[in-house]
């Protein structure tokens, strides 16, 4: 697993004003095709229910690309096992349609600097596949039902091929009248939320998961009010001073 | 209409990876073929983190919390593969 991943960790605690995050580096293939994935990301959620006892209205599941794609067949799986839901779902970039059959394959395939250009790319040859059929929804969750989903927050680079995986999921979301926010960021790349601080875009992005947590996990903050008086204290003093 | 809305920063960015793609790495992160065993320098947890490994029986999870508070808060964290 790639460092990346660990400061996202970081992040996402720092967004849930002091949450605890489990990154979990689940099996890939092609060692280990579909459903494997699958079963790690059920495995860890009922260790944090069980071996960890928290709330179900405590879990929120983030991912991006595959991870994505792979927290909404999360959470269908679960809703489809009656197992407690998460309160909500992070997606950035998800990948959901291993067929790569959205209009943005075309319209994008000169626009997006990772995966444009050509078809010779992981997105084309998935071998996480197997030998199942890849319409299958928890492999594919774009094909699949959308009812009963908690709140979802989905980011994407308008660049991107796989901007249709978000835009048909979201339409498809809308449809059932699911709690949903979309965000197209103008320009973006895949994963551009890869940037951390480095761009303003990426920057946005961050704020808004940071938003979007604070809402599903309702935590209140102070209210901003107007300073009547502002006291300085002496260490603000000292700091001044020198 | 769309480059409008883009910052310098980000739109640089965008540009040195489309050039990085044409380069002879490209083809290597296409495929997937570099992030298979990612060579990184060791990862250094900041402070006021406690930060452990579970093991489990198929796989490793790596379990961060803030050191001095307990919110019962998690968020599960899902890579994109790899």
């Amino acid at each position: 697993m790639k460092n990346i991943y660990r400061d996202f960790a970081v992040y996402y605690s720092k967004k849930s004003m002091g949450g605890d995050v489990l990154t979990i580096d689940y099996r890939v293939a092609p060692e280990h095709p579909y459903p494997a994935a699958l079963l790690d990301a059920v495995t860890a959620y009922q260790w944090l229910l069980e071996e960890r006892q928290y709330a179900p209205e405590n879990i929120v599941v983030a991912g991006d690309s595959a991870g994505g794609g792979l927290a909404l067949a999360l959470a269908m799986y679960l809703r489809d096992h009656r197992i407690p839901m998460p309160a909500g779902l992070v997606l950035m970039s998800p990948w959901t349609d291993l067929t790569c059959s959205g209009e943005s394959h075309e319209t994008n395939f000169h626009r997006d600097p990772q995966f444009g250009g050509t078809t010779e790319n992981l997105l084309h040859n998935s071998v996480y596949i197997g030998d199942a059929d890849p319409t299958e929804p928890y492999l594919s969750p774009m094909f699949g039902r959308f009812e009963k989903m908690p709140p979802v927050l989905m980011q994407v680079g308008s660049e991107e091929v796989l901007l249709s995986d978000t835009l048909v999921v979201a339409d498809k979301i809308r449809a059932v009248k699911g709690k949903l926010r979309v965000s197209v960021y103008d320009g973006m790349f895949h994963e551009f939320q890869m940037a951390l601080r480095l761009i303003p875009e990426s920057r946005e992005a961050w704020e808004e998961i940071g938003t979007f947590l604070e809402i599903i996990y309702g935590i209140r903050r102070k209210p901003e009010g107007k300073v009547v008086k502002m006291v300085k204290s002496g260490r603000r003093q000292q700091a001044e001073d020198t | 209409m769309r480059t409008d809305k883009v910052s310098l920063r980000g739109k640089l960015m965008g540009d040195m990876m489309r050039n990085m793609m044409d380069s002879a790495m490209g083809r290597r992160i296409q495929t997937g073929e570099l992030r298979k065993n990612p060579v990184e320098p060791a990862w250094v947890c900041p402070a006021d983190y406690e930060y452990e490994i579970v093991e489990m029986e198929h796989f490793p999870m790596e379990y961060l919390q803030p050191a001095k508070v307990s919110t019962g808060r998690v968020i599960l964290q899902l890579h994109g593969g790899g």
